[in-house]
């Protein structure tokens, strides 16, 4: 029913639990060390929300789904923290946790991509997490003195489950992608990825929206010197 | 005597031919739905019905593309007659469904979908049917009945997990972490064993709902067949469906809590809790029915109840609204609401009721016997004349549109060189609404104890004395909360000018008209100003140019909301609904103006995004 879908979309004004994540932003920042060990860090920022997230959090539920509460989300994220901090080739995992801005800053330091990337799949798989894909090549692969990245999401299967508004409200946040190495970086194959100064890492940034819709638009091989 | 038995035989079909659709909804439904189409195409013809853009989308996504520019008479239904829609649920399965007149009923199988070759067709007991999955097409005559059924989730995975069993762990392994340390994980790698067991689960699960589905079906028709049905069994049904009511809606509250305790109530709370229950919602009924009006729409929800959840009602709602508090109720907010219920009352209803509800088998199992027992020993405790003299049951909120709020926000900043980022705090702006709630108390001093000691214990930033403070950044840590406690009332609110004028006695009042109008209402008053809401939606961040256009017509076209409570009695409780505009000649072509004017906005905004992305397709 597209035309009742539409009428809802605005007569219910109250896409306000996505309409959180139109502000969110991610920061996924990989450093990458010359044995293939290295430290994850990923930084989710919802201060820009800060209005509605307080507004949202003092309801049980919005738009069909349950909103946590403050302990709830703490629990949450320590749980993943420690979900993560019990996989092979893991130490060093920690969470620091800003309850006032609504921002969690979550590192790990890995032996090897490959053990990063079992870890961070297994960990969100025990958290129950929906859409992990690993894709063909792997998440983060270091391959001699080639780095590649891909996006390790697909969520176009619930797409059709969430609200279409809400769906435009997610695809509006920001993810940005960093990766910092020992030398210096002689290339990436994808131009969106620019290249610091220094020439040891390069960045991308991207809205959510693409990295749901496309996320092929991710995939990046950078090639050092 | 032979005439006799010829009236006999004869009877049965007598009644069949004076069948309508109001003859159709199975006695078992709990909710019903009337659209008195007879009553609803007085205001508006089915011409006039057709003119409004969006209908043509509306025949299209309920009927198919076929039906575009086609009009709601090509349809196949008879709108001489009501359309009903119904609702029912037992133990086992939920149905839904929806019964006519048709005047054209291949027209009416082509867009239900039921006439294409995967449906199966069968007859039974007089009505031909088509069935696809948990969609059944039933025909009698000229009568129409579209039915869903659908068996209840939890049971059939409770039945599933009975049959199959519980979805099978992951092996656990110890592993080496790669850092010298051997741990316990999950070996993630075997999906095989979660595969079979998920495939068989489908199997069964399929299995199942086909034989609750079946059973369902058969049940509603032997029902309709002898007599079982709504109009029947329920007289306020009845005079539901004979009333000239544009709409209406029936719910039967002592049918849905025999419908769903085997699972719930008697599951988890016993036999007792459940006779308790029944003595309370014995013979309750609600409805709501809607009246199409010139210049207004009303509407009256009206519940009809016994003995016994009369005289508790009535003890709960035993509150005349407090003068003191209807003199600080700030007399311009878009949205008011006043409620007046007598907490003292309610309190002891509450612990009559948790005292009978609970049955000793549960008060003596775990976590609800100690809540129980905290419960009771805390009661026993409580100085009821010095609390309910504090907190009495008379209260007011208020919503008077946005105020924007400064708040930090963490931003990350890029060194170009190394990109390494660092957390700055930045001041961003939001709008947040403005409100105002108070409630009457008798009690001054306690309140003001319960603050002092709130002051020096909670991690909360209080200023002030003497029944006026300020909670700074009370809310999202940027805004203040104020909260005045004068003259037999407490207010919380972050209006600082209303603040003010409560402090300085400047409160402005509101019109003797007004004052009459929630004294009037009793227990409950609510209002709600759509016309001056809308344009409060323009200084919102982030609103479009576009949505600005819209709200600005919805604000000249749509009025005012009042609710209020007309009756409360010892069998009979009655709150009456009230929207009056201006613009359009009566309710149904309002409401047909609103939603079209909101379709226009939405296909308009649709067609710019598409040129849009034409454009940058073609660049």
């Amino acid at each position: 029913m597209k035309f009742i879908r539409k009428i809802k979309v605005i007569l219910l004004f109250s896409t306000l639990f996505f309409a959180l994540f139109s502000c969110v932003e991610i920061i996924d920042d990989i450093t990458i060390h010359k044995d293939g060990s290295g430290i994850w860090k990923l930084k989710i920022n919802f201060s820009e929300s800060l209005v509605k997230i307080n507004s949202v959090l003092a309801l049980d539920s919005i738009n069909g789904y349950k909103v946590p509460n403050k302990a709830e989300i703490h629990q949450r994220a320590l749980s993943f923290k420690n979900a993560l901090a019990i996989q092979n080739g893991i130490k060093s995992a920690t969470i620091q946790e800003d309850l006032e801005h609504y921002v969690w800053n979550i590192s790990v330091e890995f032996k090897t991509t490959q053990s990063l990337e079992d870890a961070v799949v297994n960990a969100l798989k025990e958290q129950k997490v929906n859409g992990v894909k690993i894709p063909e090549g792997g998440i983060v692969r270091k391959s001699g003195g080639i780095i590649t990245k891909q996006f390790p999401f697909d969520l176009m299967a619930i797409k059709n489950k969430v609200k279409e508004e809400d769906w435009r409200r997610l695809s509006e946040g920001k993810y940005i992608s960093i990766m910092r190495f020992d030398t210096e970086i002689l290339k990436n194959s994808n131009e969106r990825y620019s290249i610091s100064k220094n020439n040891m890492a390069t960045m991308a940034a991207y809205s959510i929206g693409e990295c749901l819709e496309h996320p092929s638009i991710i995939d990046n091989q950078t090639q050092l010197k | 005597m032979k005439k006799s038995i010829l009236l006999l035989i004869a009877l049965p079909f007598a009644s069949f031919a004076q069948q309508t659709s109001k003859d159709l909804i199975p006695s078992s439904a709990f909710v019903a739905v009337g659209i008195n189409s007879p009553v609803i195409l007085k205001s508006a013809s089915v011409e006039e019905i057709q003119r409004y853009e969006f209908m043509n989308e509306v025949m299209k996504d309920f009927f198919g593309e076929k039906y575009a520019g086609k009009n709601l008479e090509d349809i196949g239904v008879d709108f001489s007659q009501s359309m009903y829609f119904f609702y029912g649920l037992d133990s086992v399965v939920n149905y839904f469904g929806a019964c006519f007149k048709a005047n054209d009923i291949k027209t009416i199988e082509k867009w239900s979908r039921l006439d294409e070759k995967e449906s199966e067709k069968s007859k039974q007991a007089g009505w031909i049917i088509k069935q696809d999955r948990y969609n059944y097409f039933l025909t009698k005559g000229d009568l129409v009945i579209l039915l869903n059924i659908h068996p209840d989730y939890g049971v059939v995975f409770d039945k599933v997990d009975e049959l199959v069993g519980t979805e099978p762990e992951y092996p656990q392994v110890w592993e080496d972490n790669g850092y010298g340390d051997t741990i316990l994980t999950y070996d993630y790698g075997d999906d095989a064993i979660q595969q079979k067991y998920w495939e068989r689960r489908d199997k069964v699960e399929d299995s199942l709902r086909k034989i609750y589905t079946d059973i369902q079906l058969k049940r509603i028709i032997t029902d309709l067949n002898t007599g079982k049905t709504l109009i029947k069994s329920s007289a306020t049904f009845s005079k539901l469906s004979l009333a000239p009511n544009a709409t209406f809606i029936y719910y039967d509250l002592e049918k849905t809590i025999r419908s769903i305790a085997p699972n719930t109530i008697q599951k988890e709370l016993g036999n007792g809790a459940y006779d308790y229950l029944m003595s309370l919602y014995e013979k309750y009924e609600m409805n709501f029915t809607t009246q199409i009006n010139e210049k207004s729409l009303s509407a009256t929800l009206d519940a009809t109840y016994n003995k016994k959840m009369g005289e508790m009602l009535t003890s709960i709602l035993d509150q005349k609204p407090n003068e003191k508090l209807m003199a600080v109720i700030p007399p311009k907010a878009i949205g008011t609401m006043v409620f007046n219920f007598n907490m003292e009352h309610a309190f002891d209803e509450a612990n009559n009721f948790s005292s009978d509800l609970l049955n000793e088998k549960v008060r003596s199992s775990g976590m609800m016997g100690l809540a129980y027992a905290t419960w009771k020993i805390a009661t026993e405790f409580i100085d009821k004349d010095k609390l309910f003299a504090t907190f009495k049951g008379n209260i007011f909120a208020t919503f008077n549109g946005l105020k924007k709020v400064e708040y930090t926000a963490i931003e990350s900043n890029w060194d170009e060189e190394t990109y390494e980022y660092s957390d700055t705090e930045v001041v961003r702006t939001d709008d947040f609404p403005v409100f105002a709630f108070g409630f009457a108390t008798d009690r001054p001093e306690v309140l003001e104890k319960i603050i002092s000691l709130v002051k020096k214990t909670a991690d909360v930033d209080i200023e002030g004395t003497d029944g006026n403070y300020v909670i700074k950044k009370a809310i999202v840590h940027a805004l203040d909360l104020y909260i005045v406690n004068r003259n037999g009332v407490l207010v919380i609110t972050n209006d600082e000018a209303y603040r003010n004028n409560l402090i300085n006695g400047t409160t402005e009042k509101l019109s003797p008209e007004k004052l009459a109008e929630i004294t009037a209402a009793g227990n409950a008053y609510i209002e709600f100003d759509f016309h001056r809401f809308f344009p409060i939606l323009d200084s919102v961040d982030g609103v479009e140019a576009s949505d600005r256009q819209l709200f600005a017509k919805l604000s000249e076209l749509m009025g005012v909301l009042k609710a209020k409570t007309t009756l409360v009695s010892k069998n009979e409780m009655k709150v009456g609904y009230n929207y009056t505009f201006e613009q359009d000649k009566n309710g149904l072509q309002h409401i047909l103006n609103v939603i079209n004017t909101i379709y226009q906005h939405i296909e308009a905004r649709d067609r710019e995004s598409s040129s849009m992305e034409e454009g940058e397709t073609k660049e």
